[in-house]
């Protein structure tokens, strides 16, 4: 059998090359090779008592997120989304497989996502130009994920507790409009750190 | 009196920089102006009082007033792509090289041939152009009309500036940064709440930057600079002038447009949504009404002392005053200590405020009390007035040229009014004040009714500390200064009675509406304000009745017999001020307007030289050109190709949502027109999907992986309309299900081989899935390895070959399709595009959905009826295919169609009639749907829809295409390998 092992990521797969933009108050740069999971099950409390004994814990509440890597994001009531830049996917599965069952759905999103780190003094900014959500003001309250629109792309952010004082998101979404949402993103920067330097 | 030689600009004083002159432009002649100047103060500045002429009657006008209620000087700045029309002069920053023109005059502004309409404006009372207009029909005329009473000129070109967007959130915004609005951004500020504050002027402060308030016992401006300075420094607090708040929405959403004070953007326009809104907005002054009230040189007093304080300006050397009220009493005392002559003030009011007749009579101004202004002379500019007494005594004419004019202060409730606050008439202020408050919304000082500042101050503390309190925050004690002298204020405005025999005065110079209009639009019936405003358009458009809004009330009830209270209000509409189109759009236009969905191997088909084109949001290849070949030949060529050796197409578009759970199947069943649940596992079937209305919304093959769970193949780009749809049923009507519904698209890459040698490619690309025609036959499916890489393999045909859709993770989809390429090479490979495809099905008569059909068809209508109505168990839309206009035989059906002429082409799009002699016009009975040149049968084919088309097989029927008119036959819609022997094989 001849494999075929080749693997090329998003932005190189829409014919972009270099994944990295770095401005003063701003970085923007694609998460290669992430590993996401998603689970969607019709009873969140069997799945989260299943995975007790696992190292992967559930966050109950839509819009929580905890972990470092392995993070994961509960999007909606009985879905959650596991991403991880350390992980394979099959590594993330295999941990995952005690709560398959009739009633709960595990499978590997990670081609068809892809990922953009976005951080720095400006981030909330840029992202608040394209979206309704509070961003700036959301700051300061930890850890924690939502799913919103960028521009027109569905998008789920996940804002991660900064090691500095840093503000910093993974934008995670469809891999299909990679290359759309990393021009927008380019685009939206310029007035972002303009505002950012204006009102903090 | 010391002006600036040949100005009207004063030695000393304003807010102006004299160090820095800009030189402008206005209709051609240079001036010069200021650093702070707007473009209105410098106009004036250099006496250029006519700048515009009226919207309908095309009168001389000039500037009436110092802010966005400017309903006169509405002119065109800038050039080229940059030009931007009907700009309000008062609102223009004044800039170095700054272009501005007249918009409404022809051939010019002096000499205006429109001004016939006004020497003979009995014929065109309000209302003209829907009764004089009628013979052949208004379209005739609605050119010339709107080219004459137009406001201003669109651009033809694209803008080349460019314009931001934001969201943002705050506890608090405050709408207007005048006296009130600093007070409670301090508090709410100080209190640690998030807080917007928003003023549309160049700087903060409002009233205070022009109006003779000490505060402290210093001027005013050392406080509002004081504040601002603490707000600037308070990070929680967000300032932004220079911003204009055109609308308010439910739940507070607030949109705003900030001006650029010379960033690389020219408009920002913000989306805020606040926690509470705060209205500290002002009032706006009214004009008057009397005969030919609307000449250059009538201007609001209060406008006057703007000018005269922030720009060192006065409009003019000879000055009366008009008024109902006390404010324009100051315009007066502040004029005569410029050193300008008042000649008079003319008030409708019979008992006057000692005090103030104490002020006129020690500066020598004459006081025609009991008086009001009967007429004014002059067309350019103002010469005269003419004086009578309230009862129609005439008490003689004065010379002027400058006639300013106070009837009492509105407050602005715009904003309050969009946000759907009501209205209460306040007879003291003769004016509408907020009633009841929308939800979380506050008004507060002027915009509230309040008079005088210790009022609005003490009002605006009480409400920002309540507002504090309702977001748990406690407001800090807040010291405000004291007020050591402030203008003369007014809370009395006495209403006066219209002078009702003279016709044309004008009630709103905006819409350039008179008290003649109003009369009229009252003998003809339109006596609820509401007909009234529309009758006579007054309070309409970009205006929005902020100077003519009171006086059509006014009017409308000394017409009607009714108080102005009692007349009711209209609705104001955002935006508040007309935003830019750019703004709105910004940035989603050009590459950005919609995502561009690209396939995971893009590179690969742009190495192949594939002709992209949009499908529902996918950038997809049509064909592949080789060098020096077209579109169509490559179309031909790819279509030949497949049939005769291999040909591989990227299909990874196609919707694939996964449905799992106990109750997948039975779910599934209430879509499809077609038994879901006798599916076997690895089993494939095609289907139907329908809406209620029982018309064909998708299409697909779905796939039994397991007992409870399937795949789903949506129409490409379909794939989110559908999982939507599904979840809304899921949740909404049958919660009960054990179903999960997951949108799979864009994890799996699609490609299809194709063609007689499909079978053999895909067993060189190595698989361990049995791939022989009696282990995977047609409409069958496997899940294994192909290439090493987990993948489903299921086989469909679109194509009516034998055909492979192979399903791989969509990472290595640019790395599979070289290999497949590689290892088909031999075999004469062919990427085929989606136009290629789409000769291959219609030469096998298969359904595309949204070319062969539309928001009308019904399984009936392209074959599928009898399957439809014969499945035993309930699905979405069945009742509807049992409606008699369902059952119409003669409803419009898919058929074949082939060219009498084999030679003549059928062109998508052509009506066709019943029958060989028909003649155009007439009904059409149906049209072509799709069409193509069959490279396989050497002949156009098509597919159409026909009136009872599956019982016409075999007829003959008139093609109509445009001027073209010929023959074709109805067949069936299979015209290649009609036994399909060849998807079988």
């Amino acid at each position: 059998m001849n494999n075929v092992t080749t693997t090329l990521s998003a932005l190189q797969q829409a014919g972009t090359e270099d994944g990295h933009v770095q401005r003063a108050s701003l970085k923007l740069r694609e998460v290669r090779d992430a590993s996401v999971i998603r689970i969607h099950s019709l009873d969140s409390g069997q799945v989260t008592s299943d995975l007790q004994s696992s190292e992967i814990e559930l966050p109950t509440s839509v819009g929580q997120s905890q972990g470092r890597d392995p993070v994961v994001m509960c999007l909606r009531p009985g879905e959650w989304m596991v991403f991880s830049e350390a992980l394979q996917a099959s590594q993330l599965l295999e941990q995952l497989q005690v709560c398959q069952s009739k009633s709960t759905a595990i499978f590997d999103a990670s081609d068809a996502l892809a990922t953009f780190r976005l951080s720095g003094k400006a981030a909330p900014w840029l992202l608040a130009k394209l979206s309704s959500l509070d961003f700036v003001g959301n700051i300061n309250s930890g850890q924690h994920c939502a799913r919103t629109r960028l521009g027109q792309v569905a998008v789920v952010v996940n804002y991660r507790q900064p090691g500095g004082d840093e503000p910093a998101y993974d934008l995670i979404f469809d891999r299909s409009v990679v290359r759309y949402l990393w021009d927008l993103l380019q685009h939206a920067a310029d007035h972002a750190e303009e505002l950012s330097a204006t009102n903090t | 009196m010391s002006f600036v030689a040949n100005s009207y600009r004063l030695q000393n004083g304003g807010q102006i920089d004299r160090q820095k002159p800009l030189n402008f432009s206005f209709n051609g002649d240079v001036y010069s102006g200021f650093e702070g100047d707007t473009l209105a103060s410098a106009l004036l500045a250099n006496r250029v009082t006519m700048l515009s002429r009226s919207f309908k009657y095309h009168r001389p006008r000039g500037i009436f007033s110092a802010g966005e209620e400017e309903p006169n000087a509405l002119l065109e700045i800038g050039q080229g792509a940059r030009r931007e029309p009907s700009c309000r002069a008062p609102m223009v920053p004044l800039r170095e090289g700054l272009v501005a023109r007249s918009q409404n005059g022809w051939p010019s502004l002096g000499f205006d041939v429109g001004r016939s309409i006004d020497y003979s404006h009995a014929l065109w009372p309000a209302g003209f152009y829907n009764k004089t207009f009628k013979w052949p029909s208004w379209h005739s005329w609605e050119e010339i009309v709107r080219r004459m009473a137009g406001l201003g000129r669109p651009l033809t070109e694209a803008d080349p500036d460019h314009y931001e967007q934001v969201n943002a959130h705050c506890d608090l915004l405050i709408v207007g940064g005048g006296p009130t609005g600093l007070a409670a951004a301090l508090v709410a500020g100080r209190a640690g709440l998030r807080v917007m504050l928003v003023d549309q002027n160049e700087s903060f402060g409002g009233v205070l930057n022009w109006e003779p308030y000490q505060l402290d016992g210093a001027d005013a401006g050392q406080w509002v600079q004081s504040v601002a300075d603490e707000l600037a420094s308070l990070a929680h607090v967000t300032l932004l002038p220079r911003t204009t708040v055109a609308g308010s929405y439910d739940h507070n959403v607030t949109t705003l447009l900030q001006r650029s004070s010379g960033s690389g953007w020219r408009e920002c326009y913000w989306t805020v949504r606040p926690r509470q809104v705060l209205l500290a907005a002002g009032a706006i002054e009214q004009g008057m009404i009397f005969p030919e009230n609307d000449r250059p040189g009538i201007m609001l007093a209060g406008a006057v002392r703007d000018y005269l304080h922030r720009y060192a300006v006065v409009p003019g050397e000879k000055v009366v005053i008009a008024a109902n009220n006390d404010t324009a009493y100051q315009t007066a005392l502040d004029l005569h200590q410029a050193g300008i002559t008042v000649s008079a003030v003319v008030d409708g009011r019979v008992q006057i405020d000692a005090e103030r007749k104490q002020q006129l009579q020690a500066l020598g101004i004459e006081l025609l009390a009991g008086a009001r202004i009967a007429g004014t002379r002059g067309d350019k500019a103002l010469r005269e007035i003419q004086i009578e007494q309230m009862d129609g005594i005439q008490l003689g004419r004065k010379s002027c040229d400058l006639l300013a004019v106070s009837g009492g202060w509105s407050p602005r409730v715009h904003l309050f009014s969009h946000a759907r606050g009501s209205l209460k008439f306040d007879v003291n202020s003769q004016s509408f004040h907020p009633d009841r408050l929308p939800k979380d919304f506050s008004v507060v000082g002027s915009a509230n009714g309040t008079v005088g500042l210790a009022e609005c101050w003490s009002e605006t503390v009480r409400a920002t500390e309540a507002i504090c309190a309702s977001l748990g925050r406690k407001a800090a004690d807040l010291k405000l200064p004291v007020i050591d002298q402030a203008p003369v204020e007014s809370a009395q405005v006495s209403h006066l009675a219209v002078n009702s025999r003279k016709k044309r005065q004008w009630i709103d110079l905006a819409h350039d509406v008179t008290f003649g209009d109003a009369e009229l639009a009252v003998r003809e019936g339109y006596v609820s304000v509401e007909h009234f405003k529309r009758y006579t358009t007054t309070g309409m458009s970009v205006d929005q009745g902020k100077t003519g809004n009171l006086n059509a009330f006014i009017a409308l009830g000394a017409l009607t017999g009714r108080e102005t209270g009692s007349v009711g209000t209209t609705t104001f509409r955002p935006p508040y001020m007309p935003v830019t189109l750019s703004a709105i759009a910004a940035p989603y236009n050009g590459k950005f307007f919609a995502p561009r969905r690209l396939l995971p191997a893009h590179t690969v088909h742009q190495q192949l030289n594939g002709a992209f084109d949009d499908f529902a949001g996918w950038q997809r290849p049509e064909c592949y050109p080789r060098v020096g070949e077209t579109e169509q030949q490559a179309i031909q060529r790819e279509a030949l190709a497949v049939r005769h050796g291999v040909g591989v197409f990227d299909n990874s578009p196609i919707g694939k949502i996964e449905v799992r759970g106990p109750h997948a199947a039975e779910f599934l069943n209430r879509f499809y027109i077609n038994n879901v649940l006798t599916l076997k596992t690895g089993k494939v079937r095609y289907g139907l999907m329908l809406n209620e209305n029982g018309i064909i919304i998708d299409d697909g093959v779905f796939v039994r992986l397991a007992e409870n769970h399937f795949l789903v193949h949506t129409t490409s780009g379909g794939a989110a309309r559908i999982t939507e749809m599904m979840e809304e049923w899921l949740q909404c009507e049958w919660p009960g299900m054990q179903v999960l519904l997951d949108d799979t698209t864009t994890q799996w890459a699609n490609f299809t081989v194709a063609g007689p040698a499909a079978r053999e490619l895909l067993t060189r690309l190595g698989t361990d899935i049995d791939i022989s025609a009696d282990t995977l036959p047609h409409m069958s499916a496997a899940c294994g390895q192909v290439m090493g890489l987990d993948a489903r393999v299921v086989r469909v045909s679109f194509s009516g070959e034998l055909s492979f859709e192979i399903n791989i993770p969509a990472r290595h989809a640019a790395a599979f399709l070289q290999a497949v390429l590689l290892q088909g090479e031999d075999l004469g490979i062919t990427p085929y595009g989606i136009e290629s495809l789409m000769v291959l099905r219609l030469e096998k008569g298969y359904l595309h959905l949204g070319s062969d059909t539309d928001g009308t068809s019904t399984p009936d209508d392209v074959g599928w009826g009898v399957v439809a109505r014969e499945k035993a168990t309930d699905y979405i839309g069945k009742r509807s295919l049992f409606r008699p206009a369902n059952l119409d035989e003669n409803r419009q059906q898919l058929v074949g169609l082939a060219p009498a002429d084999a030679s003549q082409p059928l062109e998508p799009g052509a009506h066709l009639l019943l029958g060989e002699n028909r003649q155009v016009p007439a009904r059409t009975d149906g049209w072509v749907t799709s069409a193509c040149y069959s490279p396989n049968l050497k002949r156009p084919i098509a597919l159409g829809v026909l009136a009872g088309g599956s019982r016409r097989m075999g007829e003959i029927v008139t093609v109509i295409d445009e001027q073209k008119r010929y023959h074709a036959r109805v067949v069936e819609m299979v015209q290649f390998d009609k036994g399909n022997e060849r998807l079988k094989s």
